[in-house]
């Protein structure tokens, strides 16, 4: 043994403590071995101390037991008898050393067997040198390929990782995405919930109260294969609008009367259609301001017919499906639609096609969506503004509606807030009232050429309350007859003329009431253009009335008449001018002028010939002269003696 | 940002999620790059038979390659999902845009009402010519 290589022999002891488990890598893990007090323990259960200590049988049997071991340990196994009797709580303690001893008795037999050589001798195995060697080049080239297929993994990640990140399409594409992102994000509410990014196109945080959610989702736009060509209109980029708001919708206001003469209210003719993109808008946000618009228009019809079920009115507004209609005068009717078209191409290329009468009221339109924002405004500010925690922050004479002890009818009238159909109502009667005032003027104009009517619109007006001036003139005599100057302030209900001196006089919404007033007003208008005239031209005004009780009875207005003589006192012109019955105009003639009168025989002297003549009624028709005042110049002059 | 203000808790984890993915990641890489180059050394006799053994060390290298890929793929994600927390969290940016936007529209409102008040001006004024003109015409 000592001349040859050392050789390795392994004798592996039988385990001593207990596997617990084996791993999936042959590994195994043991029990760990009991600590002293927990051996103890374990031992102690053992002992039935309920059993007799001196059972017989018992102690016969461990002797027998004993004496069979005794021939190989008899010291301790004696020992163990003596101490203890019973010795099954010492098994564990026989069984070790029966283990040790097996042991033992191996390793004894080995080196036995080693030392005597009589049956075997060990050598050490020859080892063949090329079969060796064979298996680690073996191993070699196989983890040299295995190393390979490794490293061409890692560079096809490492190319994937690269293309993404240098620049090319597909980054661009994701830049691209993200700036977009950030673009949104600049402009809307965004929020990320899980995997998804939701955005909020509602009104509420600027102070809607429509309960609808509004939320659209962004969706990331990048499929399109690398190699295809990117269209135009590309957008990494898209958005999903609830299917609720799609398309667009508008609120469209409108006037209709039964007798179709209203055709001039916003005869605007403007073609609804969605715009074209406009270059640098993307059209995610096109999108969403359409689905926007469509929410603010069903917000504001929400609203709308929210207040029509609620308000008492005369005549109840009626709510049919998308459309509110409502009577603010007898005989018209104010109707308020909403138009939600879902953005079928089919659909909406059909509809604008026929280019119809466009009765849209704009201006009401435009002040409804106007309307809405300032209610959002008003709910936001009573909101968010810090005030007392013990009451709202209102008006200063809501807060003392306490201490001053108001009644409910003083506290409903400050709390008094106007709806907005209320409002939009009221902004109809207006508009329908104004432009009635101004089509009942404009065919008085028209139908009327002496004397001559001019209204100048006010430029400058409230949505209820609007002001013309009409101007009474005759033609050519501008200057001298400004007579009749009236302010017309065209209200919601009603018309309130002030005249030149002062009066004031309301007129209903009657068209036919306006119409009688001017005419009257134009009549008046003559008689003082006579006046004037008169004054200018050197005639005496014997007298002059605005309101004649006299003659017939005119169903407008009252006639008025004037008087007037020429500078020397030998004529005198009359004229009466009623509304109804036109004019009539007289000439005095002195007394010696006239013919017919037969000479009296009673007034012979000459001082009578200066009496008044009598009247003579001039064919006004006939007169020369293209109006009223041009002829009537035209008579006083004739009948103005030359110097 | 997350030093200067104090965020939510959800945002706080999430930040913290993050940081445990980018960890996780870079962990899993050169762990993996370790045992590869573990793997690749020739080693002893073993008890497996020597092809079981190169054809196992064949398939954990391969798995252990593309575990890094995976990880760095992953980092990329984490990039993207930064970029996006950023954008989408990034509130003194946003005030920052509307407050501009803000500025543009009011800017905006007052030109479109000055060039609407001199619009109204001039039309006013050509308005009142017109209406004399056109009441003292023939043709009404």
């Amino acid at each position: 043994m000592s001349g040859g290589p050392a050789v390795r022999i392994s004798i592996e002891s039988s385990c001593e403590k207990q596997v617990q488990e084996v791993a999936l890598d042959g590994t195994e893990t043991y029990v760990p071995p009991l600590s002293m007090s927990q051996n103890l323990a374990k031992l102690a259960q053992r002992i039935d101390f309920s059993q007799g200590s001196d059972s017989e049988e018992d102690g016969a049997e461990g002797e027998s037991r004993d004496r069979e071991w005794s021939k190989q340990e008899p010291e301790e196994e004696e020992g163990a008898v003596k101490f203890q009797p019973s010795l099954w709580p010492w098994d564990s303690v026989r069984n070790n050393l029966r283990s040790a001893l097996t042991e033992m008795c191996v390793l004894h037999d080995v080196l036995s067997v080693v030392k005597e050589k009589k049956y075997m001798a060990l050598d050490p195995v020859s080892h063949d040198p090329s079969a060796v060697k064979t298996p680690q080049v073996f191993q070699l080239i196989s983890k040299k390929k295995s190393l390979g297929t490794a490293a061409q993994i890692l560079l096809k990640g490492a190319e994937r990782l690269s293309k993404s990140v240098a620049e090319n399409q597909e980054n661009r594409r994701q830049r691209d995405f993200n700036s977009e992102l950030l673009r949104l994000r600049s402009q809307w509410k965004l929020r990320k919930v899980g995997d998804k990014i939701l955005g909020d196109l509602s009104y509420r945080s600027a102070g809607s109260l429509f309960p609808h959610h509004g939320t659209f989702e962004v969706i990331k736009n990048t499929d399109i294969h690398l190699d295809k060509k990117i269209p135009e209109d590309y957008c990494p980029l898209d958005v999903q609008i609830p299917s609720d708001l799609e398309g667009s919708a508008y609120i469209k206001v409108s006037i209709q009367k039964q007798a179709p003469d209203i055709g001039d209210l916003g005869t605007v003719n403007l073609f609804r259609r969605l715009q074209k993109n406009k270059s640098g808008t993307q059209p995610w946000h096109v999108k969403l301001e359409a689905a926007q618009n469509v929410l603010l228009c069903k917000e504001i019809f929400a609203q709308l017919s929210r207040e029509a079920v609620q308000i008492k009115s005369q005549i109840p507004h009626i709510v049919v499906k998308n459309q509110i209609i409502s009577q603010p005068f007898p005989g018209l009717q104010l109707s308020i639609s909403l138009c939600h078209s879902t953005g079928d191409k089919k659909n909406s290329r059909s509809s604008p096609e026929k280019p119809k009468p466009d009765d849209h009221l704009y201006v009401l339109e435009h002040n409804l969506h106007q309307m809405m924002r300032e209610f959002h405004k008003q709910q936001l500010s009573s909101v968010v503004m810090p005030h007392p925690a013990t009451a709202p922050f209102g008006h200063k004479r809501m807060r003392l509606a306490g201490p001053l002890a108001y009644d409910k009818a003083e506290i409903s009238s400050l709390q008094h807030n106007e709806g907005l159909l209320e409002k939009i109502i009221r902004q109809a009667k207006h508009i329908f009232l104004r432009s009635r005032t101004a089509r009942t003027i404009d065919s008085l104009a028209s139908r009327i050429e002496d004397p001559q009517i001019q209204a100048h619109w006010s430029n400058i007006n409230d949505v209820y309350e609007s002001s013309v001036k009409v101007l009474i003139t005759s033609q050519g005599y501008e200057q001298i007859c400004k007579s009749i100057q009236l302010q017309l302030n065209i209200g919601v209900k009603q018309i309130r003329v002030v005249h030149r001196d002062g009066r004031v006089i309301t007129l209903s919404h009657q068209e036919q009431e306006l119409q009688d007033f001017l005419l009257s007003q134009m009549s008046q208008h003559q008689v003082h253009a006579v006046q004037q005239l008169a004054k200018v031209m050197g005639w005496h005004v014997l007298s002059f009335s605005n309101h004649v009780g006299l003659g017939p009875v005119e169903s407008i207005g009252n006639a008025s008449a004037i008087t007037v003589a020429s500078p020397n006192g030998e004529f005198a012109i009359s004229v009466r001018n009623g509304p109804e019955s036109g004019c009539k105009v007289l000439v005095q003639f002195p007394r010696s002028q006239s013919k017919e009168l037969p000479k009296s025989d009673v007034i012979q002297d000459s001082k009578w010939s200066h009496l008044r003549g009598p009247h003579k009624e001039v064919h006004w028709s006939k007169m020369e002269g293209r109006n009223f005042v041009y002829k009537m110049e035209l008579l006083m002059a004739a009948l103005t003696p030359c110097p | 940002m997350a030093t200067q203000r104090v965020l939510p808790q959800s945002k706080e984890t999430l930040l913290q999620n993050y940081n445990k993915r980018l960890k996780d990641d870079i962990k899993s890489i050169m762990d993996n790059f370790t045992e590869i180059i573990k793997t690749a050394k020739i080693e002893e006799e073993t008890q497996v038979s020597r092809p079981a053994q190169a054809e196992q060390d064949h398939y954990e290298m391969h798995v252990r390659a593309a575990n890094i890929v995976r990880a760095g793929e992953s980092l990329m994600k984490l990039v993207s999902d930064l970029k996006q927390f950023l954008i989408l969290n990034d509130f003194p940016s946003v005030n920052d845009a509307i407050s501009l936007q803000n500025q543009q529209l009011r800017s905006l409102q007052e030109e479109c009402d000055k060039k609407l008040m001199s619009l109204r001006d001039e039309i006013a004024v050509d308005l009142y010519e017109l209406e004399e003109e056109y009441y003292s015409s023939r043709y009404k």
